[in-house]
């Protein structure tokens, strides 16, 4: 552990000048070689990094998002007017490759994104579709209600276009005979597009400038720690929670129910798409990679290797893409429908999931600790 | 380890300050804080404090008494977060009075028939803030004889909230009527009690005689009173971390603004200030609580609103938060800089609360955030307001 090597070193120097070196490396910038530990950490390029972040993930991720988001909302507008199954699904298609990019950013849930709550906005399952059923029956709510927040969004479209009738003929049959549920499509897509722009639009325009500029640390509120957290948060509730543990039943503590309903994308019947582009999407935003190309700049993963971060004797970094690989291989062993294969394999889903708790204490602990990071996403205060 | 890491940072951001006047001269790490110069008389780091005899001079005996009897209050209300359970709002009533009620009193503070209480100190004494307590109580007890599972965490139906994991007794409109007397009392008698009434008067106290059979003045012992408010322990923050301002003083307060830190120094050195007869480092230390306690406020406020936010979709979690963040908002009208029209004003508290309105089936992220920033704005919290 980097963390023995670091006392090792620290051993001849008093424990008094540890201390004063740590006192005086906020308050003053020079001659503060006192402490190896955020010496490592400190000197690191966090600047670069973030500006990588911005300019090379997040700006082009959420600029692809938005352009999806676009479509979609062209194929809903081309579906209200021409009411049959080529427009059906073209539809679908569309709303395929917006849930696909939503995975690309879904995990960057701080700073704009935060402060609208744009994945509880977008992607919430499973869907209440009779909240859904119920809306479009009384054409009078507010999809701004937080007690709305599971009728909308790209579930919502998903339960809409693929289970509002047994056949693709009965649901254009449905849409045909419900205008309401054709406004539906037509506000869920707006208040999308709305959220989504907000976050682009506040990255471009001023959060991008701040996000690189708050490298001073890796306290909390820093870009690093913000990163970290949501990461952190996202891959171990949204997309090992979410996507595999809860439908498989490993949250039922007594009886281990699966839950098949509680998969994403219940109605399409096809939710490993989005598992695996979770986990293409959060392994390039690791790495550093470019969203849209071969670029592999500075990233979480280059931040690693710098302070040399291991676990069991090993870099960190290479125990995270290692573990990538076995999750996907893993995958590879399931089938979707998955709502059908928390039943019928149940045990295959399982071993999914435990290739995925793998990876939690390495980003939730070991890199946390690496970074000195502080993960804040609990604090609660248990009463 | 991290946590001592910003516990360091913090103690070093506030020698920043020294740092860039006189780097070759570090100075004394209690001796944090503007104005006052820099006093030559020692200041201790628990708050021990004695006479030319070493006969301690501190005593906030009935300080200890009003928390422990919140700490008890808190205790015996959310027993009604069992189903089944149902409090009794005479009791409720006679706690919050100390009416002939048989107090637990684990640390023998001697509060059983004491004359101290909670309910006349509430908001100095105003009985329609008293009024709103007492109803709260009524509620809650209401409430908890309907013996009702709401497992559905469904609107309109008041009972005992539940998603398996938490369960908490809850209004059908969300309200947390627990989490709105604990917090509110916070606000209302201890905030209130330290900021404007002990701080609010010690300038004008004696401090050259000891009262009549003590060891300290009336000066002295107004300092403590206000502390005592603050913390029941003299060595905060090693204890006194687990409730009311001594807890929410720590978290993500703590971590960006070293709220903890920084008013427990101040009533140190307030303390060894009037010991030394040093009022002008006295004074600067009353302005560093009174700001210091309505950032405690206002950002714990704001940290339970960025957890409704993150916790939007699920009801029981998110009426919880927002329980405890009405009664932070609310608190902040209690004040000093509040009251003295420094901060935030009552009608900009009562703003704030309409963001979030009576029905929290009703509530809206954008509405979260005109709350948010409308309370950040009006009390310096706008940098950190995203990180609280």
């Amino acid at each position: 552990m980097s963390r023995n090597k670091i006392v090792q070193n620290a051993s001849k120097i008093t424990v008094s000048v540890i201390i004063l070196g740590l006192l005086f490396i906020a308050g003053c910038s020079k001659d503060d070689k006192k402490d190896p530990t955020s010496q490592v950490v400190e000197e690191y390029d966090r600047a670069t990094m973030l500006t990588n972040y911005a300019d090379g993930y997040i700006l082009p991720a959420y600029n692809e998002y938005v352009k999806n988001i676009d479509s979609l909302k062209t194929a809903i507008n081309t579906f209200n007017s021409t009411l049959d199954i080529n427009s059906l699904n073209n539809l679908r298609t569309k709303w395929e490759y917006a849930l696909l990019v939503w995975q690309d950013v879904a995990f960057l849930e701080f700073g704009p994104a935060q402060n609208i709550s744009l994945r509880a906005q977008t992607n919430i399952y499973p869907v209440d579709t009779n909240l859904v059923i119920n809306n479009i029956a009384s054409g009078s709510y507010n999809l701004q209600l937080a007690s709305n927040f599971d009728a909308k969004g790209l579930q919502a479209l998903e339960y809409l276009i693929n289970g509002s009738g047994n056949t693709d003929n009965d649901i254009v049959n449905y849409f045909t005979s419900a205008p309401n549920a054709r406004t539906y499509l037509v506000n869920v897509i707006n208040d999308l597009e709305t959220n989504t722009n907000y976050v682009y639009n506040e990255w471009v325009s001023t959060y991008r400038t701040s996000f690189i500029s708050n490298s001073a640390s890796n306290a909390q509120g820093s870009s690093v720690s913000n990163i970290v957290n949501a990461v952190s948060l996202h891959y171990e509730t949204y997309m090992r929670k979410g996507k595999i543990g809860l439908p498989a039943g490993v949250f039922n503590g007594f009886s281990q129910q699966p839950m098949p309903e509680h998969v994403e994308a219940y109605h399409y019947e096809q939710s490993l798409p989005f598992v695996y582009r979770s986990l293409v999407s959060l392994q390039k935003f690791i790495r550093g990679e470019h969203y849209s190309s071969l670029v592999n700049g500075e990233g979480l993963e280059d931040y690693l290797n710098f302070v040399r971060a291991q676990s069991g004797g090993q870099p960190l970094s290479t125990l995270i893409n290692n573990q990538f690989v076995n999750i996907n291989n893993e995958l590879g062993n399931i089938n979707d429908p998955l709502s059908n294969e928390v039943i019928n394999n149940n045990q295959g889903v399982r071993a999914v999931y435990q290739k995925m708790q793998q990876m939690v204490p390495f980003i939730k602990v070991e890199t946390a600790n690496a970074l000195e990071v502080m993960i804040t996403y609990q604090d609660n205060d248990g009463d | 380890m991290r946590m001592n890491r910003i516990g360091i940072l913090a103690l070093s951001a506030l020698l920043m300050f020294s740092c860039s006047k006189d780097d070759d001269a570090p100075t004394p790490v209690v001796n944090n804080g503007g104005g006052g110069g820099n006093p030559t008389y020692q200041i201790p780091t628990t708050y021990v404090f004695v006479d030319g005899s070493s006969q301690s001079t501190v005593n906030f005996n009935g300080q200890q008494q009003r928390l422990e009897m919140l700490s008890e209050l808190v205790v015996y209300m959310k027993t009604a977060n069992t189903l089944g359970t149902t409090v009794s709002a005479t009791q409720l009533k006679n706690m919050y009075a100390n009416n002939g009620y048989t107090w637990v009193d684990a640390p023998s503070y001697g509060m059983t028939g004491s004359t101290k209480q909670l309910k006349d100190k509430t908001a100095e004494g105003d009985i329609g803030i008293q009024a709103m307590f007492e109803n709260y109580m009524d509620s809650l007890a209401n409430i908890s004889s309907l013996n009702f599972s709401n497992s559905t965490e469904t609107y309109g139906q008041a009972g005992v909230w539940t998603n398996g994991t938490k369960s908490y007794l809850m209004g059908g409109n969300g309200f947390e009527y627990g989490q709105l007397i604990e917090k509110g009392l916070m606000g209302a008698v201890f905030m209130n009690q330290i900021t404007v009434n002990y701080l609010g008067t010690v300038a004008d106290d004696d401090n050259t005689t000891p009262l009549s059979g003590k060891t300290y003045t009336e000066m002295q012992h107004h300092w403590d009173e206000a502390f005592g408010y603050f913390s029941s322990e003299i060595d905060y923050p090693t204890n006194g971390t687990d409730r009311f301002w001594g807890k929410y003083a720590q978290g993500s307060r703590e971590a960006l603004l070293g709220t903890g830190t920084n008013i427990m120094n101040a009533f140190l050195k307030g303390r060894a200030a009037i010991d030394n007869n040093d009022y002008a480092t006295r004074n600067a230390q009353i302005a560093i609580i009174r700001d210091q306690m309505e950032k405690v406020c206002a950002g714990t406020a704001i940290h339970y609103l960025n957890e409704a936010k993150a916790n939007i979709t699920s009801p029981i979690v998110k009426n919880h938060v927002l329980s405890e963040a009405i009664a932070f908002i609310d608190g902040l009208r209690y004040g000093y800089n509040s009251i003295n029209g420094v901060s935030i004003t009552s009608a900009e508290v009562d703003i704030a609360l309409g963001y979030i309105g009576n029905d929290l089936s009703a509530v809206t992220i954008a509405n979260l955030n005109l709350a948010i920033d409308l309370i950040a704005s009006k009390t310096g919290l706008n940098d950190v307001k995203a990180s609280l």
